[in-house]
């Protein structure tokens, strides 16, 4: 019996394997966002900003393709199967690189030069691995693929080390968990104090106050990484209650009860449909409660936050969190 | 998926875990030591999980002694088999809701021996009668709109039924009401048993369960290995959290079942069959549970009181329904579907069929966090996402 394991999901894993990262683009594009910004490469702290910010904006044509083969009544698990890789996919990949902006026109690498200015701003020390960031495999456990997943996990903390670090700050939710949680289980000696963004800025504004304000008034999506994975839903709480002028209009499925945005596992990648349908389910839900601007903090929830948006013509800002907090300190 | 296309399905749903989340919360602030009892039952299955041959022994010889007579089937084929010795062909059999039945194909094979199956429970009945699947372990036509059910119902008992769901309901007693009386056999399942009293708990609402178990001549009861627990007390404890979180506040009514009806009251002499069932059978099944109780991973599953709250919570289950699934629905469904059908290690067609289910979990955690046993559902999916790449790639 062969092909069990759907073939948008082997994609994902060949990406991983072969590229070090989830969507198979050439690691140079990795550090582009940070060009010009001149950060270490080396430290005992270390932004990890992941595949989602820094590759999404190149992803989501490649995600449209993979729509576009359902909508034509193609499976998409076939239609894969026989399209294995980006160009095979019909992505012309260097025309992708060159055509996709990134930066503030860009609502995934806007996030990680928001995340830059805060932390310059607070004045904190870190650094960051540009393109020789590693991938830090987790689709890979998801998925079942434990022996490479373990091999990246081990590169992963070969690399951490040669740059000196001790401590990682993670911004997409999923990596941060699985350096987390699932690194240690899979490296021996594993000795990194990891944290997410949002818990680092907490204990970073108690050492020093700052001044945030802006007027708005929003729900909160919480990615399910980040309420039941990490469990910090009441820390990202209590750092958006330091913007002054911010109102939160809580869903009831929220907090550790929040509801998945349809991204889970990478969902979008075999039964796109699906995914969206869940994606819009999960906007109105949150629309219920009056607020017409949602935050959250993983770049996958944006993107099917955004797509589920379009989907039921609901006329929203979504933010990340780190968006927000720029512009509160900015107000 | 033609499951997300059926906007019917979504909007029935959407009704459906809006009422479900209502009743529960209701449930829970009104009897508000159900978390911590919740918290003893998962010990209390832990336990029974570890001791379980040994439990079902103890309930079997408990059984025995009352006069009942016991079995333990150790495949789905064995079960088919002694239930076919004992209900024979050409009977006529009320059957009250069991997964454990469905599992197995029990209806579907008794029918093709000759007999003639009615499913008691009022969705199930909906179900069968339209020759489909369930698409809820507790509420299995959740997605049925009353008018269809009227339609169906005016074609089954050849009167006139209007889509109002009472006279619906009336309608379906009045079909039921013979059947009951006439049946040869009655077959259950049930949720929970005491291993040292050989109690079967069986908890509804409907009144359906006691009629099935009550009226025929014969009980026959399927049960899962799994659902044995070392005490009464211990099965009191479980039947309350089972119903808490499947309907609310407290069921209509609470079955509790030993043994055949018996009296003494002429000349002290015991005899048997009174006004209940002469002859009870209860056929334990291990079909795969004896080997996922020695699974690291898979063991928490056995665990399940088929409450049905993770489905009520799950978001793919909110949009696609029965089609996230076989016989046991959303993620835990695809683990349960890999421990019965071919056992864990033994049928690659069985792991296939379940890692497949597996694929459309988002491993969210959600249902984790809702379940009353905490069960952890993610690591599950990935165990058997682990073992699909290990034999099919």
């Amino acid at each position: 019996m062969k092909n069990i394991v759907p073939r948008g999901y082997m994609l994902l894993k060949d990406n991983i394997v072969r590229e070090d990262n989830l969507f198979g683009f050439p690691s140079k594009v990795k550090g582009r966002w940070a060009e010009g910004l001149s950060l270490p490469r080396k430290g005992e702290r270390l932004l990890f900003a992941g595949c989602g910010y820094q590759f999404m904006s190149y992803a989501e044509p490649l995600l449209e393709k993979i729509k576009g083969m359902e909508d034509k009544g193609v499976s998409v698990d076939r239609a894969l199967s026989f399209t294995m890789g980006l160009r095979k996919l019909g992505v012309n990949v260097p025309a992708l690189l060159s055509k996709v902006s990134f930066g503030r026109e860009d609502p995934y690498t806007t996030v990680l030069l928001d995340a830059v200015r805060i932390l310059k701003r607070l004045k904190e020390d870190f650094a960051y691995l540009g393109e020789e960031e590693p991938c830090c495999g987790s689709p890979l456990y998801y998925l079942g693929f434990f022996e490479d997943f373990a091999r990246k996990a081990g590169e992963a903390f070969r690399r951490f080390k040669e740059a000196g670090a001790r401590e990682i700050i993670g911004i997409v939710p999923a990596c941060t968990s699985s350096l987390k949680n699932l690194h240690p289980k899979f490296v021996d000696g594993y000795d990194l104090e990891v944290k997410h963004f949002v818990e680092y800025l907490d204990e970073a504004f108690d050492r020093k106050p700052v001044k945030l304000r802006l007027d708005r008034t929003v729900t909160i999506h919480d990615p399910c990484q980040i309420a039941r994975f990490l469990e910090i839903s009441d820390v990202l709480r209590r750092l958006l209650s330091r913007v002054e002028g911010l109102t939160v209009l809580e869903a009831p499925t929220s907090r550790e009860f929040t509801m998945c945005c349809g991204g889970g596992t990478g969902l979008e990648f075999t039964l796109p449909e699906l995914s969206l349908k869940i994606a819009a389910k999960r906007v109105r839900e949150l629309l219920e409660t009056g607020a017409s601007t949602i935050v959250t903090c993983c770049p996958g929830c944006l993107m099917q936050l955004r797509h589920g948006a379009e989907a039921v013509r609901a006329e929203v800002e979504i933010l990340d969190v780190v968006q927000l907090l720029s512009q509160a300190l900015e107000g | 998926m033609e499951a997300v296309k059926s906007r019917k399905i979504e909007l029935a749903l959407e009704r459906a875990i809006k009422a479900y989340r209502r009743n529960v919360e209701n449930a829970l602030a009104r009897h508000p030591h159900t978390q911590k009892l919740a918290e003893e039952v998962r010990k209390i299955k832990e336990e029974s999980v570890g001791r379980m041959e040994e439990l079902v022994k103890q309930a079997m010889d408990a059984i025995s002694d009352s006069k009942g007579q016991v079995y333990l089937a150790r495949t789905g084929e064995e079960a088919l088999k002694i239930a076919e010795e004992i209900v024979g062909s050409n009977r006529l059999i009320v059957k009250s809701k069991s997964l454990t039945c469905e599992e197995i194909g029990l209806r579907e094979h008794l029918e093709k021996q000759g007999n003639r199956v009615y499913e008691t429970d009022l969705g199930e009945l909906i179900v069968q009668l339209l020759g489909i699947k369930p698409t809820h372990i507790i509420n299995p036509s959740i997605h049925i709109p009353r008018e269809d059910v009227a339609e169906l119902l005016t074609k089954v008992t050849g009167e006139k039924v209007p889509p109002d769901i009472p006279e619906e309901v009336e309608a379906v007693r009045r079909f039921l009401r013979e059947k009951f009386v006439q049946a040869d056999v009655g077959i259950s399942g049930a949720n929970v048993v005491a291993a040292n009293t050989g109690s079967l708990v069986i908890i509804e609402n409907e009144g359906n369960a006691r009629l099935s178990t009550g009226l025929p001549p014969v009980h026959l009861a399927l049960v899962g290995m799994e659902k044995v627990v070392p005490t009464f007390q211990d099965a009191m404890k479980v039947a309350e959290v089972t119903w808490r979180y499947a309907t609310g506040p407290s069921p209509s009514y609470v079955n509790i079942i030993s043994g055949p009806s018996k009296t003494a009251d002429i000349e002290k002499t015991l005899t048997y069959g009174v006004h209940g069932p002469r002859e009870l059978h209860v056929v334990f099944l291990d079909n795969g549970r004896c080997e996922a109780a020695k699974h690291p991973v898979f063991k928490e599953a056995l665990y399940c009181l088929r409450c049905g709250c993770c489905l009520y919570e799950c978001p793919v289950f909110a949009v696609t329904a029965g089609n996230f699934g076989d016989v046991y629905f959303g993620g835990i469904g695809a683990v349960w579907t890999a421990i019965v059908s071919g056992r864990i290690y033994g049928s690659l067609e069985g792991l296939a069929r379940a890692a497949l289910i597996g694929y459309t979990c988002l491993t969210c955690g959600r249902c984790r966090v809702k379940c009353p046993m905490k069960i952890d559902v993610p690591s599950m999916v990935v165990e058997l996402r682990r073992m699909a790449v290990e034999k099919f790639t």
